[in-house]
């Protein structure tokens, strides 16, 4: 993986940096010793790992904006960096860069039940809000795997999801109003805790955005009530086929579970090995489908479900009676990712989306990719949106096994695009998928895109080398090519 | 008169964006024009009509995805989703019948770069929560793509959402991919007397909060309750607050139980059919009861701020028409044309960066004097500047819609 290069003159200004830093900060906020250093050497995505030049930990909005105008000011880049969990290497320091770590933003600032909405500075983890809401009955609906470690401002960047995006969506769906610092230290207040606000949808290009646009501070969420009841049906299938056909079934009848998780046999094994979650043991694929809301409708929604199951071939079913019995048909896909552990030394977490009607498809593609790379892979699926989360496995202490599994991911990643999906479904581009961006994207597309990032951050020191596979220069993305003489294109019909 | 042209390809609509970069015309693209009462005027030289680019592209309804160009009536869209029992739940409104156009008006492009949503909009999001990918041609003259056909998407900024309610400020769409959802077969409504506006904040930020899931929470007040189409609403001449739950036989029954056991019986006038609430809903998400006032302003906020403003603004003596809709997080307004000014100043100093007041409808001159939107800080004016700018450097596209010239 090719990072921009190292610009000598900010190495050589380590010096001066840390200085100018220290004039505003407290001895602790600027972390320079390399061994402390060391910790921020990666992400989730351990196998790349960099060094910064300093490691900045702010505690207010004024510092973030004080630190971006002078990172501006000398040239320097900034990453900035929440928990760390990034899949994509979003967090990826560089060595002319400093991480701006915002650890220290980790306040509730207003929890306010009768308007629905939380406000937290951008350091505070996402179970935190559902933590804090909690007793009067309310939660934040994203939910992550990660959701104990990673921040809600590493959230608005990725744009994270969960297991009921189908239904309550994304990140992006529950966001009401950002406070973000720009580049060049201007702070700007999107939105708040009213719906629709004016202008261009910042909100909705921000998030996603992988630390590229700005350095988020604040966060404003709606919570939901939560349901009254819920559900989870476990069902069993001899083959991925016919439960993907059955989620097909499901969402044709008109009916939007919470939830729909599909795990692959050897996903199932894993569980199994792991912490086991009775599964039925002879099955080749399971379905997982939560349904929520008022009891009767639950009632209602569950049965219909487990007819579609029967007829869909299901080799066995099971409907949780309890909460607590549908938290154990959770337990074992919540697992799934510990749970590779136990089958290999090391495995690779992919993230793609495809439309749904072409899982049986990339699924037998998928193994047969397994068979040429020689290597394993388990797939855990949130079904009901078509994201696939194929976990390569494989030993890194064998060498080549590391560039086998990282060329085989980018296959299967090209296989999301050839049947009409995309490379990312939640865990971002960052610097994993960079290169496979013209796979999906043409230059025109990409050009737009790093224009919208040039009128965010002219200079491009926000979190460059990632997203984009070529950088330019804002000035060259900005020049106009009119072609002069052309038309006045008689063939148009006029009124 | 401005000229109209109507491209019927993509590569004819790159061709005309061309040729205006190079002739330095101004363009107004422009789709039924269902919304042109909306917002200022252009002051284009040409009229682009979108409608050449039309017809649903894919449909796969167990996807829950939909592509169509961009001219495509909404009458089309509407009638394919129907018979898969599907809609779009963000309830798009038809403004139309405030200008004396069809209901049914719009075109699906333009339905997105308006981002109305009706009054699903608190709990199914608003139309840019639907939309998943597009295709446009900028005002550099390039076609380009953002999003895809699948749900979840995190390839790229999400510029789709940039789109919506853009007004075609930035580029001229000419497809878009956008969620569509199983229609609920079935709803009821909940009739429930409210003496005093104020109360019903509270009330309805109560009842979203109930096990029903309510999909509708509306206060009318007497005047506007007046004018809807729902005979059982209009006849009462009192002010009202409205429940909606939706979902199958079972499901509404149970919701309408769940309701009725949070209220007490003096606070229950009545339970409207389906029938019944279909029609009196519509009339609440296509703002009926504004219907001859000269000037309409919506308010978005937080419910319970929307709670001191009626106190202040509403009360007694106040004889101007309103209702909140989305739980209280959306109030709409009619006022006079004279008092329209001083009115609209006032709300949007009083409550400055806490709420979204856009004057919806009004004469050129009121919309001129006070502003449709309100005045961005400095920080955000400029970053809007950079983007309009990274997108259509000549200020070709809608040149004055978004902002008089
Ligand atoms: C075991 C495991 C399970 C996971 N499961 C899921 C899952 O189910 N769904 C899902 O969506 N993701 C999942 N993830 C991925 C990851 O947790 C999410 O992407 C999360 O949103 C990252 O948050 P973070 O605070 O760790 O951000 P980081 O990793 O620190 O940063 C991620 C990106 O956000 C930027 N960033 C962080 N904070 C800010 C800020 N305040 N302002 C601007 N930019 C910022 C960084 O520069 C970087 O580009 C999982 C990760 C792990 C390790």
């Amino acid at each position: 993986m090719l990072m921009p290069a190292p610009d000598p003159r900010v190495l050589a200004r380590r010096g001066e940096l840390t200085r100018r830093l220290r004039a505003f900060l407290a001895p602790e906020q600027v972390v320079e010793d390399q061994t402390a250093l060391r910790a921020y050497e990666t992400d989730g995505l351990t196998a790349y790992r960099q060094r910064p030049l300093l490691v900045v930990l702010p505690e207010t909005t004024a510092q973030v904006s004080s630190i971006l105008a002078l990172c501006t000011e000398l040239g320097v880049k900034v990453v900035p960096r929440g928990a760390g969990t990034s899949l994509s290497g979003g967090a990826l320091p560089l060595a002319d860069g400093i991480v701006l770590g915002l650890g220290k933003f980790n306040r509730i600032l207003d929890v306010d039940f009768d308007n629905h909405c939380v406000t937290v500075q951008s350091g505070v983890t996402n179970l935190a809000i559902t933590e804090a809401v909690r007793e009067r009955g309310f939660y934040y609906a994203p939910d992550p795997s990660s959701q104990i470690a990673c921040t809600i401002g590493g959230n608005v960047a990725e744009n994270a999801g969960g297991v009921h995006c189908l239904k309550y969506g994304m990140t992006s769906n529950n966001l009401l109003g950002l406070e973000v610092v720009l580049m060049d230290g201007s702070v700007l207040r999107v939105g708040g805790k009213y719906m629709d606000p004016e202008g261009y949808d910042l909100l909705g290009v921000l998030a996603g955005s992988e630390g590229l646009l700005g350095v988020v501070t604040e966060v404003t969420v709606r919570i939901l009530p939560q349901p009254q009841s819920a559900r989870a049906l476990l069902m069993g299938f001899s083959s991925n086929e016919d439960a993907g056909n059955c989620v097909a079934q499901i969402i044709g009848a008109g009916i939007i579970p919470a939830g729909i998780e599909m795990m692959d046999q050897l996903a199932i094994q894993a569980a199994e090995a792991y912490c086991r979650a009775g599964y039925p043991a002879d099955c080749h694929a399971l379905l997982i489908v939560e349904l929520d809301g008022p009891r009767a409708e639950v009632d209602e929604l569950s049965e219909s479900v487990r007819e579609l199951g029967m007829r869909c071939n299901a080799t066995s079913i099971r409907v949780s009676a309890t909460d607590e019995e549908r938290l154990r048909i959770w337990a074992g896909r919540k697992a799934a990712f510990p749970a590779m552990g136990a089958l290999s030394p090391d495995y690779y977490c992919m993230d793609g989306t495809i439309p749904r009607g072409k899982l049986a498809e990339v699924f037998t593609r998928m193994s047969e990719l397994s068979r040429q790379y020689g290597l394993r892979v388990a797939n855990v699926f949130h079904a009901g949106d078509g994201n696939l989360h194929p976990l390569i496995l494989f030993d890194s202490n064998r060498p080549g096994d590391l560039e086998k599994a990282e060329a085989f991911g980018a296959d299967i990643l090209r296989l999301c695009v050839q049947v009409g999906g995309v490379l990312s479904g939640e865990h971002g581009i960052g610097v994993e998928k960079r290169d496979l961006m013209p796979e999906f994207f043409s230059s025109t597309d990409l050009e737009q895109q790093q224009r919208v990032k040039c009128a965010f951050d002219p200079g491009g020191l926000l979190n460059p080398g990632k997203v984009f596979p070529t950088l330019h220069r804002c000035a060259e993305l900005g020049r106009l090519h009119v072609h002069h003489g052309q038309l006045p294109f008689p063939h148009l019909p006029r009124f | 008169m401005t000229e109209i042209v109507k491209p019927d390809s993509e590569e004819q609509l790159v061709d005309l964006v061309h040729w205006a970069l190079a002739e330095k015309k101004r363009l107004a693209i422009e789709g039924q024009a269902s919304n042109r009462g909306f917002a200022y005027e252009s002051s284009a030289e040409v009229t682009v009509s979108m409608l050449g680019l039309h017809g649903i592209i894919d449909y796969q309804p167990e996807e829950l995805v939909m592509t169509a160009r961009a001219g495509t009536s909404r009458a089309v869209i509407d009638a394919a989703l129907a018979e898969h029992r599907q809609h779009l739940a963000f309830e798009p409104p038809a403004f139309g019948p405030l200008d004396g156009r069809d209901a049914r008006s719009g075109s699906i492009g333009g339905v997105f770069m308006a981002n109305l949503s009706g009054p699903r909009r608190f709990t199914a999001g608003a139309a840019r929560d639907h939309l998943l990918g597009v295709r446009g041609v900028s005002g550099r003259g390039e076609a380009w793509k953002s999003g895809g056909r699948v749900i979840k998407n995190v390839t790229g900024y999400d510029l789709s959402k940039l789109m919506a309610g853009s007004w075609g400020t930035l580029s001229a769409l000419t497809e878009l991919t956008f969620k569509v959802l199983p229609a609920p077969p079935l709803s009821a409504s909940l009739l429930l007397p409210v003496a005093k506006p104020r109360s019903a904040f509270a009330l309805m930020s109560r009842l979203a909060r109930n096990a029903s899931q309510p999909s509708g929470l509306a206060f009318l007040s007497a005047p506007v309750a007046a004018k809807l189409e729902a005979p059982v609403v209009a006849s009462r001449g009192e002010n009202v607050c409205v429940a909606r739950v939706e979902g199958t036989a079972t499901a509404v029954r149970e919701r309408v139980a769940d309701l009725r056991r949070v209220l007490r019986a003096s606070q229950l006038l009545k339970i409207l059919d389906d029938d019944e609430s279909r029609q009196l809903w519509s009339g609440i998400r296509d703002i009926r009861g504004l219907g001859a006032c000269p000037v309409i302003i919506r308010i978005t906020l937080p419910p319970f701020r929307a709670r001191e403003l009626v106190a202040e603004w509403l009360g007694p003596g106040s004889s101007n028409p309103w209702f909140a809709d989305a739980a209280g997080g959306c109030l709409w307004m009619g006022v006079e044309d004279s008092a329209a000014v001083a009115v609209v100043g006032r709300l949007r100093r009083q409550l400055a960066g806490t709420a979204n007041v856009v004057v919806f409808r009004a004469p050129d001159r009121v919309k001129r004097a006070i502003g449709v939107f309100p005045v961005q800080p400095a920080p955000l004016a400029s970053l809007t500047r950079r983007i309009k700018q990274s997108f259509d450097p000549e200020h070709i596209l809608n040149a004055g819609r978004l902002a008089p010239l």
